[in-house]
Protein backbone atom coordinates (compact mmCIF):
# COMPACT_ATOMS: atom_id res chain seq x y z
CA UNK A 1 0.00 0.00 0.00
CA UNK A 2 1.28 3.50 -0.73
CA UNK A 3 2.17 5.57 2.29
CA UNK A 4 0.78 9.04 3.06
CA UNK A 5 3.65 10.75 1.25
CA UNK A 6 3.01 8.60 -1.82
CA UNK A 7 -0.70 9.42 -1.80
CA UNK A 8 0.09 13.10 -1.53
CA UNK A 9 2.49 12.83 -4.45
CA UNK A 10 -0.09 11.01 -6.59
CA UNK A 11 -2.75 13.57 -5.72
CA UNK A 12 -0.34 16.37 -6.58
CA UNK A 13 0.51 14.83 -9.95
CA UNK A 14 -3.19 14.38 -10.74
CA UNK A 15 -3.85 17.97 -9.78
CA UNK A 16 -1.03 19.25 -12.02
CA UNK A 17 -2.27 17.06 -14.88
CA UNK A 18 -5.79 18.42 -14.48
CA UNK A 19 -4.53 21.99 -14.46
CA UNK A 20 -2.45 21.28 -17.55
CA UNK A 21 -5.56 19.96 -19.31
CA UNK A 22 -7.61 22.98 -18.36
CA UNK A 23 -4.93 25.59 -18.99
CA UNK A 24 -5.18 25.92 -22.80
CA UNK A 25 -8.95 26.36 -22.72
CA UNK A 26 -8.70 28.95 -19.99
CA UNK A 27 -5.89 30.74 -21.78
CA UNK A 28 -7.89 30.96 -25.04
CA UNK A 29 -11.00 32.16 -23.23
CA UNK A 30 -8.98 34.77 -21.35
CA UNK A 31 -7.50 36.10 -24.61
CA UNK A 32 -10.74 36.32 -26.57
CA UNK A 33 -11.06 39.76 -28.09
CA UNK A 34 -14.39 40.94 -29.46
CA UNK A 35 -14.11 42.21 -33.02
CA UNK A 36 -17.06 43.73 -34.86
CA UNK A 37 -16.56 43.31 -38.59
CA UNK A 38 -18.75 45.41 -40.87
CA UNK A 39 -20.08 44.19 -44.17
CA UNK A 40 -22.51 45.78 -46.59
CA UNK A 41 -25.71 43.82 -47.06
CA UNK A 42 -24.90 43.54 -50.77
CA UNK A 43 -21.63 41.77 -49.95
CA UNK A 44 -23.03 39.42 -47.33
CA UNK A 45 -24.47 36.94 -49.79
CA UNK A 46 -21.91 37.58 -52.51
CA UNK A 47 -18.66 35.86 -53.37
CA UNK A 48 -16.84 38.84 -51.89
CA UNK A 49 -17.64 37.61 -48.41
CA UNK A 50 -15.74 34.37 -49.08
CA UNK A 51 -12.45 35.09 -47.25
CA UNK A 52 -14.22 36.10 -44.05
CA UNK A 53 -16.83 33.35 -44.37
CA UNK A 54 -14.06 30.76 -44.66
CA UNK A 55 -12.19 32.25 -41.71
CA UNK A 56 -15.30 32.13 -39.58
CA UNK A 57 -16.59 28.71 -40.59
CA UNK A 58 -13.18 27.09 -40.38
CA UNK A 59 -12.72 28.45 -36.87
CA UNK A 60 -9.73 30.61 -37.80
CA UNK A 61 -10.90 33.65 -35.86
CA UNK A 62 -11.58 31.48 -32.84
CA UNK A 63 -8.12 29.95 -33.17
CA UNK A 64 -6.68 33.46 -33.01
CA UNK A 65 -8.65 34.19 -29.86
CA UNK A 66 -11.08 36.52 -31.60
CA UNK A 67 -14.75 36.74 -30.75
CA UNK A 68 -15.66 37.64 -34.33
CA UNK A 69 -19.02 39.31 -34.88
CA UNK A 70 -20.42 40.06 -38.30
CA UNK A 71 -22.29 43.38 -38.28
CA UNK A 72 -24.44 44.64 -41.14
CA UNK A 73 -25.50 48.28 -40.90
CA UNK A 74 -28.93 49.18 -42.34
CA UNK A 75 -29.74 51.25 -44.26
CA UNK A 76 -26.31 50.53 -45.53
CA UNK A 77 -24.38 50.30 -48.72
CA UNK A 78 -20.82 50.11 -49.88
CA UNK A 79 -20.44 53.85 -49.46
CA UNK A 80 -21.58 53.74 -45.83
CA UNK A 81 -19.06 51.29 -44.44
CA UNK A 82 -16.43 53.84 -43.43
CA UNK A 83 -19.19 55.80 -41.69
CA UNK A 84 -19.87 52.65 -39.67
CA UNK A 85 -16.27 52.78 -38.41
CA UNK A 86 -16.69 56.38 -37.36
CA UNK A 87 -20.02 56.02 -35.59
CA UNK A 88 -18.70 53.00 -33.66
CA UNK A 89 -21.06 50.52 -35.26
CA UNK A 90 -18.08 48.34 -36.24
CA UNK A 91 -14.35 48.04 -35.44
CA UNK A 92 -13.10 46.90 -38.83
CA UNK A 93 -14.92 46.80 -42.14
CA UNK A 94 -15.01 45.30 -45.57
CA UNK A 95 -14.97 48.11 -48.13
CA UNK A 96 -14.43 48.62 -51.83
CA UNK A 97 -11.18 50.51 -52.31
CA UNK A 98 -12.59 53.66 -54.02
CA UNK A 99 -14.91 54.29 -51.07
CA UNK A 100 -11.98 54.09 -48.67
CA UNK A 101 -9.97 56.53 -50.81
CA UNK A 102 -12.91 58.90 -51.05
CA UNK A 103 -13.53 58.82 -47.29
CA UNK A 104 -9.85 59.29 -46.44
CA UNK A 105 -9.59 62.29 -48.72
CA UNK A 106 -12.66 63.72 -47.00
CA UNK A 107 -10.87 63.52 -43.64
CA UNK A 108 -11.37 59.98 -42.37
CA UNK A 109 -8.37 58.31 -40.71
CA UNK A 110 -9.45 54.93 -42.12
CA UNK A 111 -6.76 52.85 -43.80
CA UNK A 112 -6.54 49.48 -45.50
CA UNK A 113 -4.87 46.80 -43.40
CA UNK A 114 -5.39 43.78 -45.69
CA UNK A 115 -6.65 43.02 -49.18
CA UNK A 116 -9.73 40.82 -49.48
CA UNK A 117 -10.35 40.65 -53.24
CA UNK A 118 -8.20 41.72 -56.15
CA UNK A 119 -8.93 41.97 -59.82
CA UNK A 120 -12.60 40.99 -59.69
CA UNK A 121 -14.13 39.38 -62.74
CA UNK A 122 -17.33 41.21 -63.57
CA UNK A 123 -19.35 39.87 -66.44
CA UNK A 124 -21.53 42.19 -68.48
CA UNK A 125 -24.62 40.01 -68.74
CA UNK A 126 -27.38 40.87 -71.20
CA UNK A 127 -30.85 39.76 -72.13
CA UNK A 128 -30.83 36.84 -74.60
CA UNK A 129 -31.81 39.15 -77.49
CA UNK A 130 -28.67 41.28 -77.07
CA UNK A 131 -25.88 39.64 -79.04
CA UNK A 132 -22.99 42.05 -78.56
CA UNK A 133 -21.94 45.16 -76.66
CA UNK A 134 -22.65 47.42 -79.64
CA UNK A 135 -26.31 46.34 -79.42
CA UNK A 136 -26.56 48.14 -76.07
CA UNK A 137 -26.55 51.53 -77.79
CA UNK A 138 -29.51 53.54 -76.51
CA UNK A 139 -30.55 50.85 -74.05
CA UNK A 140 -30.71 50.78 -70.24
CA UNK A 141 -27.62 49.35 -68.57
CA UNK A 142 -27.74 48.91 -64.82
CA UNK A 143 -24.47 49.97 -63.25
CA UNK A 144 -23.32 50.30 -59.66
CA UNK A 145 -22.15 53.43 -57.83
CA UNK A 146 -20.72 55.82 -60.46
CA UNK A 147 -17.44 56.11 -58.56
CA UNK A 148 -17.07 52.45 -57.73
CA UNK A 149 -14.75 49.95 -59.36
CA UNK A 150 -17.60 47.94 -60.91
CA UNK A 151 -18.81 50.91 -62.92
CA UNK A 152 -15.30 52.04 -63.76
CA UNK A 153 -14.42 48.54 -65.01
CA UNK A 154 -17.55 48.16 -67.10
CA UNK A 155 -17.14 51.65 -68.53
CA UNK A 156 -13.67 50.61 -69.70
CA UNK A 157 -15.08 47.42 -71.22
CA UNK A 158 -17.72 49.43 -73.10
CA UNK A 159 -15.06 51.83 -74.35
CA UNK A 160 -12.93 48.92 -75.50
CA UNK A 161 -15.87 47.82 -77.64
CA UNK A 162 -16.57 51.29 -78.98
CA UNK A 163 -19.33 52.54 -76.65
CA UNK A 164 -19.16 55.47 -74.27
CA UNK A 165 -21.45 56.06 -71.32
CA UNK A 166 -23.24 58.69 -73.42
CA UNK A 167 -24.28 55.94 -75.83
CA UNK A 168 -26.31 54.07 -73.22
CA UNK A 169 -28.91 54.90 -70.58
CA UNK A 170 -27.27 54.33 -67.22
CA UNK A 171 -29.35 53.28 -64.25
CA UNK A 172 -27.50 53.16 -60.93
CA UNK A 173 -28.36 49.99 -59.03
CA UNK A 174 -26.41 48.99 -55.91
CA UNK A 175 -25.87 45.32 -55.24
CA UNK A 176 -25.61 42.32 -57.50
CA UNK A 177 -29.01 40.86 -56.51
CA UNK A 178 -30.76 44.12 -57.38
CA UNK A 179 -28.97 44.36 -60.74
CA UNK A 180 -29.81 40.75 -61.55
CA UNK A 181 -33.40 41.47 -60.67
CA UNK A 182 -33.46 44.44 -63.07
CA UNK A 183 -32.18 42.17 -65.84
CA UNK A 184 -34.70 39.45 -65.06
CA UNK A 185 -37.57 41.94 -65.03
CA UNK A 186 -36.47 43.07 -68.47
CA UNK A 187 -35.97 46.65 -67.31
CA UNK A 188 -32.23 46.48 -67.89
CA UNK A 189 -30.78 45.34 -71.20
CA UNK A 190 -27.54 44.44 -69.45
CA UNK A 191 -25.96 44.57 -66.03
CA UNK A 192 -22.58 43.72 -64.54
CA UNK A 193 -22.71 40.62 -62.36
CA UNK A 194 -20.03 38.98 -60.29
CA UNK A 195 -19.71 35.33 -59.44
CA UNK A 196 -21.67 33.25 -59.01
CA UNK A 197 -24.67 35.18 -60.32
CA UNK A 198 -23.10 35.59 -63.79
CA UNK A 199 -22.64 31.84 -64.09
CA UNK A 200 -26.20 31.26 -62.93
CA UNK A 201 -27.55 33.81 -65.41
CA UNK A 202 -25.55 32.29 -68.26
CA UNK A 203 -26.93 28.86 -67.39
CA UNK A 204 -30.43 30.37 -67.66
CA UNK A 205 -29.88 31.67 -71.17
CA UNK A 206 -28.64 35.21 -70.56
CA UNK A 207 -25.63 36.27 -72.61
CA UNK A 208 -22.22 37.22 -71.24
CA UNK A 209 -21.12 40.05 -73.55
CA UNK A 210 -17.69 40.43 -72.01
CA UNK A 211 -15.80 40.43 -68.75
CA UNK A 212 -14.19 43.36 -66.98
CA UNK A 213 -10.74 41.80 -66.92
CA UNK A 214 -10.58 42.13 -70.71
CA UNK A 215 -10.34 45.88 -70.27
CA UNK A 216 -8.94 46.46 -66.82
CA UNK A 217 -5.48 45.67 -65.47
CA UNK A 218 -5.11 44.16 -62.00
CA UNK A 219 -6.28 46.30 -59.13
CA UNK A 220 -7.17 46.05 -55.45
CA UNK A 221 -10.93 45.65 -55.31
CA UNK A 222 -11.92 45.24 -51.66
CA UNK A 223 -9.93 45.63 -48.48
CA UNK A 224 -10.36 45.42 -44.76
CA UNK A 225 -10.27 48.95 -43.40
CA UNK A 226 -9.87 50.24 -39.90
CA UNK A 227 -9.45 53.64 -38.33
CA UNK A 228 -5.79 54.35 -37.61
CA UNK A 229 -6.71 55.59 -34.15
CA UNK A 230 -8.68 52.42 -33.33
CA UNK A 231 -5.98 50.13 -34.71
CA UNK A 232 -3.28 51.93 -32.74
CA UNK A 233 -5.27 51.28 -29.58
CA UNK A 234 -6.05 47.64 -30.52
CA UNK A 235 -3.03 46.39 -32.48
CA UNK A 236 -3.36 42.85 -31.16
CA UNK A 237 -6.93 42.52 -32.46
CA UNK A 238 -5.93 43.74 -35.91
CA UNK A 239 -2.93 41.42 -36.13
CA UNK A 240 -5.01 38.42 -35.05
CA UNK A 241 -7.66 39.31 -37.62
CA UNK A 242 -5.06 39.61 -40.40
CA UNK A 243 -3.47 36.31 -39.39
CA UNK A 244 -6.86 34.55 -39.54
CA UNK A 245 -7.61 36.12 -42.92
CA UNK A 246 -4.23 34.96 -44.26
CA UNK A 247 -5.01 31.42 -43.11
CA UNK A 248 -8.40 31.63 -44.88
CA UNK A 249 -6.70 32.47 -48.17
CA UNK A 250 -4.43 29.45 -47.72
CA UNK A 251 -7.49 27.22 -47.32
CA UNK A 252 -9.30 28.76 -50.30
CA UNK A 253 -6.23 28.13 -52.47
CA UNK A 254 -5.66 24.59 -51.22
CA UNK A 255 -6.92 22.15 -53.91
CA UNK A 256 -7.51 19.50 -51.25
CA UNK A 257 -9.99 21.87 -49.53
CA UNK A 258 -11.86 22.77 -52.72
CA UNK A 259 -15.00 20.83 -51.77
CA UNK A 260 -15.34 22.46 -48.36
CA UNK A 261 -14.75 25.93 -49.84
CA UNK A 262 -17.37 25.26 -52.52
CA UNK A 263 -19.77 24.24 -49.76
CA UNK A 264 -19.22 27.57 -48.03
CA UNK A 265 -19.96 29.37 -51.30
CA UNK A 266 -23.19 27.38 -51.63
CA UNK A 267 -24.21 28.24 -48.08
CA UNK A 268 -23.39 31.95 -48.32
CA UNK A 269 -24.63 32.70 -51.83
CA UNK A 270 -27.34 30.06 -52.23
CA UNK A 271 -26.10 28.80 -55.60
CA UNK A 272 -25.97 25.19 -56.72
CA UNK A 273 -22.80 23.21 -55.91
CA UNK A 274 -21.83 23.02 -59.58
CA UNK A 275 -21.87 26.82 -59.90
CA UNK A 276 -19.73 27.17 -56.76
CA UNK A 277 -17.17 24.74 -58.16
CA UNK A 278 -17.13 26.58 -61.50
CA UNK A 279 -16.55 29.85 -59.66
CA UNK A 280 -13.45 28.44 -57.97
CA UNK A 281 -12.27 26.95 -61.25
CA UNK A 282 -12.67 30.36 -62.89
CA UNK A 283 -10.47 31.93 -60.23
CA UNK A 284 -7.75 29.32 -60.00
CA UNK A 285 -7.62 27.29 -63.23
CA UNK A 286 -5.52 29.02 -64.39
CA UNK A 287 -4.57 31.42 -61.62
CA UNK A 288 -6.26 34.75 -62.37
CA UNK A 289 -5.05 36.68 -59.33
CA UNK A 290 -8.60 37.29 -58.16
CA UNK A 291 -7.61 36.69 -54.57
CA UNK A 292 -4.50 37.82 -52.74
CA UNK A 293 -2.16 35.07 -51.61
CA UNK A 294 -2.42 35.95 -47.92
CA UNK A 295 -4.12 39.31 -47.71
CA UNK A 296 -1.13 41.31 -48.92
CA UNK A 297 -1.89 44.69 -50.49
CA UNK A 298 -0.54 45.23 -53.98
CA UNK A 299 0.50 48.89 -54.06
CA UNK A 300 0.51 48.98 -57.87
CA UNK A 301 -3.01 47.61 -57.86
CA UNK A 302 -4.02 50.18 -55.28
CA UNK A 303 -2.44 52.95 -57.38
CA UNK A 304 -4.52 51.76 -60.34
CA UNK A 305 -7.71 52.30 -58.37
CA UNK A 306 -6.60 55.85 -57.68
CA UNK A 307 -5.79 56.29 -61.37
CA UNK A 308 -9.26 54.97 -62.31
CA UNK A 309 -10.82 57.47 -59.96
CA UNK A 310 -8.77 60.21 -61.59
CA UNK A 311 -9.90 59.10 -65.05
CA UNK A 312 -13.51 59.08 -63.87
CA UNK A 313 -13.18 62.66 -62.64
CA UNK A 314 -13.48 61.62 -59.01
CA UNK A 315 -9.98 62.84 -58.14
CA UNK A 316 -7.96 65.74 -59.40
CA UNK A 317 -4.27 65.69 -60.26
CA UNK A 318 -1.86 65.36 -58.64
CA UNK A 319 -3.21 62.01 -57.61
CA UNK A 320 -2.39 60.87 -54.08
CA UNK A 321 0.07 58.06 -53.43
CA UNK A 322 -1.47 54.73 -52.38
CA UNK A 323 0.68 54.61 -49.24
CA UNK A 324 -1.52 57.33 -47.82
CA UNK A 325 -4.44 54.88 -47.62
CA UNK A 326 -2.61 51.78 -46.44
CA UNK A 327 -0.98 50.67 -43.20
CA UNK A 328 1.06 47.52 -43.73
CA UNK A 329 2.35 47.16 -40.17
CA UNK A 330 -0.40 44.72 -39.20
CA UNK A 331 0.28 42.50 -42.20
CA UNK A 332 3.95 42.58 -41.28
CA UNK A 333 3.25 41.76 -37.64
CA UNK A 334 1.01 38.90 -38.76
CA UNK A 335 3.88 37.46 -40.79
CA UNK A 336 2.45 38.41 -44.21
CA UNK A 337 4.85 40.07 -46.62
CA UNK B 1 -47.95 50.51 -22.74
CA UNK B 2 -48.26 49.54 -26.39
CA UNK B 3 -49.43 52.85 -27.67
CA UNK B 4 -49.00 52.07 -31.29
CA UNK B 5 -52.15 50.99 -32.99
CA UNK B 6 -51.95 48.18 -35.41
CA UNK B 7 -53.11 50.58 -38.10
CA UNK B 8 -49.91 52.55 -37.63
CA UNK B 9 -47.92 49.34 -37.78
CA UNK B 10 -49.64 48.50 -41.05
CA UNK B 11 -48.84 51.97 -42.35
CA UNK B 12 -45.25 51.57 -41.25
CA UNK B 13 -44.84 48.20 -42.89
CA UNK B 14 -46.65 49.35 -45.97
CA UNK B 15 -44.30 52.27 -46.40
CA UNK B 16 -41.51 49.99 -47.49
CA UNK B 17 -40.95 51.56 -50.85
CA UNK B 18 -39.93 54.83 -49.27
CA UNK B 19 -37.50 53.10 -47.02
CA UNK B 20 -36.37 50.39 -49.30
CA UNK B 21 -34.19 50.92 -52.25
CA UNK B 22 -30.81 50.06 -53.55
CA UNK B 23 -29.17 47.19 -51.87
CA UNK B 24 -31.21 47.40 -48.70
CA UNK B 25 -34.32 46.49 -50.58
CA UNK B 26 -34.02 42.79 -49.94
CA UNK B 27 -34.17 43.24 -46.18
CA UNK B 28 -36.55 46.15 -46.01
CA UNK B 29 -39.25 45.16 -48.48
CA UNK B 30 -42.45 43.37 -47.69
CA UNK B 31 -41.86 39.82 -46.62
CA UNK B 32 -43.05 36.88 -48.66
CA UNK B 33 -44.75 33.71 -47.58
CA UNK B 34 -41.63 31.61 -47.22
CA UNK B 35 -39.93 33.99 -44.85
CA UNK B 36 -40.12 34.43 -41.14
CA UNK B 37 -41.90 37.37 -39.55
CA UNK B 38 -40.56 40.88 -40.13
CA UNK B 39 -39.26 42.99 -37.27
CA UNK B 40 -40.28 46.52 -36.54
CA UNK B 41 -40.55 48.83 -33.59
CA UNK B 42 -39.86 52.15 -32.04
CA UNK B 43 -37.28 53.82 -29.85
CA UNK B 44 -38.58 56.52 -27.53
CA UNK B 45 -37.46 58.46 -24.52
CA UNK B 46 -39.17 58.14 -21.13
CA UNK B 47 -41.70 60.79 -22.14
CA UNK B 48 -42.66 58.90 -25.23
CA UNK B 49 -40.87 61.16 -27.69
CA UNK B 50 -39.46 59.35 -30.73
CA UNK B 51 -35.67 59.15 -30.90
CA UNK B 52 -34.25 59.58 -34.36
CA UNK B 53 -30.93 57.96 -35.34
CA UNK B 54 -30.97 55.53 -32.43
CA UNK B 55 -29.23 52.25 -33.25
CA UNK B 56 -31.29 49.10 -32.96
CA UNK B 57 -29.17 45.94 -32.92
CA UNK B 58 -30.84 42.71 -33.97
CA UNK B 59 -28.48 39.89 -33.12
CA UNK B 60 -29.18 36.46 -34.54
CA UNK B 61 -26.95 34.48 -32.22
CA UNK B 62 -26.94 31.16 -34.07
CA UNK B 63 -25.84 32.83 -37.30
CA UNK B 64 -23.48 35.22 -35.47
CA UNK B 65 -24.86 38.13 -37.47
CA UNK B 66 -25.98 41.44 -36.07
CA UNK B 67 -27.97 43.91 -38.11
CA UNK B 68 -27.70 47.47 -36.88
CA UNK B 69 -30.53 49.72 -38.02
CA UNK B 70 -30.96 53.42 -37.42
CA UNK B 71 -34.36 54.72 -36.49
CA UNK B 72 -36.04 57.33 -38.63
CA UNK B 73 -37.66 60.58 -37.63
CA UNK B 74 -40.56 58.65 -36.10
CA UNK B 75 -38.12 56.71 -33.94
CA UNK B 76 -39.04 53.68 -36.02
CA UNK B 77 -37.06 50.82 -37.52
CA UNK B 78 -38.13 47.87 -39.60
CA UNK B 79 -36.42 44.90 -41.15
CA UNK B 80 -37.52 41.80 -42.95
CA UNK B 81 -36.41 38.52 -41.44
CA UNK B 82 -33.29 37.76 -43.46
CA UNK B 83 -33.65 33.99 -43.20
CA UNK B 84 -36.75 31.90 -42.70
CA UNK B 85 -34.75 29.45 -40.60
CA UNK B 86 -33.86 32.15 -38.09
CA UNK B 87 -36.40 32.09 -35.31
CA UNK B 88 -37.49 35.10 -33.24
CA UNK B 89 -36.49 33.25 -30.08
CA UNK B 90 -32.88 33.22 -31.30
CA UNK B 91 -32.93 36.97 -31.67
CA UNK B 92 -31.70 39.55 -29.18
CA UNK B 93 -32.76 43.16 -29.71
CA UNK B 94 -31.08 46.08 -28.02
CA UNK B 95 -31.15 49.82 -28.57
CA UNK B 96 -28.51 52.50 -28.16
CA UNK B 97 -28.18 56.20 -28.62
CA UNK B 98 -25.40 58.48 -27.52
CA UNK B 99 -26.28 60.23 -24.29
CA UNK B 100 -28.99 57.68 -23.43
CA UNK B 101 -29.20 54.29 -21.78
CA UNK B 102 -31.79 51.64 -22.46
CA UNK B 103 -34.23 51.24 -19.59
CA UNK B 104 -36.70 48.87 -21.18
CA UNK B 105 -37.18 46.73 -24.28
CA UNK B 106 -40.60 45.19 -24.72
CA UNK B 107 -41.31 42.67 -27.40
CA UNK B 108 -44.50 41.15 -28.66
CA UNK B 109 -45.89 39.45 -31.69
CA UNK B 110 -48.16 41.72 -33.65
CA UNK B 111 -50.68 40.74 -36.27
CA UNK B 112 -50.11 42.92 -39.29
CA UNK B 113 -52.42 42.31 -42.21
CA UNK B 114 -53.03 38.76 -41.05
CA UNK B 115 -49.34 38.04 -40.74
CA UNK B 116 -47.19 37.82 -37.66
CA UNK B 117 -44.61 40.52 -37.07
CA UNK B 118 -42.24 41.01 -34.17
CA UNK B 119 -42.66 44.42 -32.61
CA UNK B 120 -40.25 45.92 -30.11
CA UNK B 121 -40.40 49.12 -28.15
CA UNK B 122 -37.23 50.44 -26.55
CA UNK B 123 -37.41 53.07 -23.86
CA UNK B 124 -34.33 55.20 -23.36
CA UNK B 125 -33.39 57.49 -20.53
CA UNK B 126 -30.93 60.38 -20.74
CA UNK B 127 -27.65 59.75 -18.91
Amino acid sequence: MPDAEGLTRVAGIRCIALLALLAPARAVAAQDIALRYGMAISAQKSIYSLPVAVAEREGLFRREGLDFRLVIPLPGGSDKMIDALHDDTVDVTHVATPFLVRAALAGSDAVAVAAEFNNPIYSLVARPDIAKIADLRGKVVGLADPGGSITISIRKLLELRGLSEADIQVRTIEGTPARLSCLQRGECAAVPLGQPQDLVAASEGYRVLGVSTEAVPEFVYTVTAVRRSWAAAHPDAVVRYVRALAAAFAIIRDPSRRASVAKIIVETTGVAPGIAERTLALYFEPERKVLPMRGEIDMKGFARVIAFMGEAGQLRAPLPAPERFVDTRYLRDAGVR
Amino acid sequence: MWRFPIALACLVLGASSAWAGGENADLMDEHSEDEGPPYFGFVRDVRGNPLKDAKVSLKFAKANITYVIQTNVLGMYRMRNPNKDWKPEDLTISCAKEGYRQTRALRRTANVGGKAAIETECQMQKD
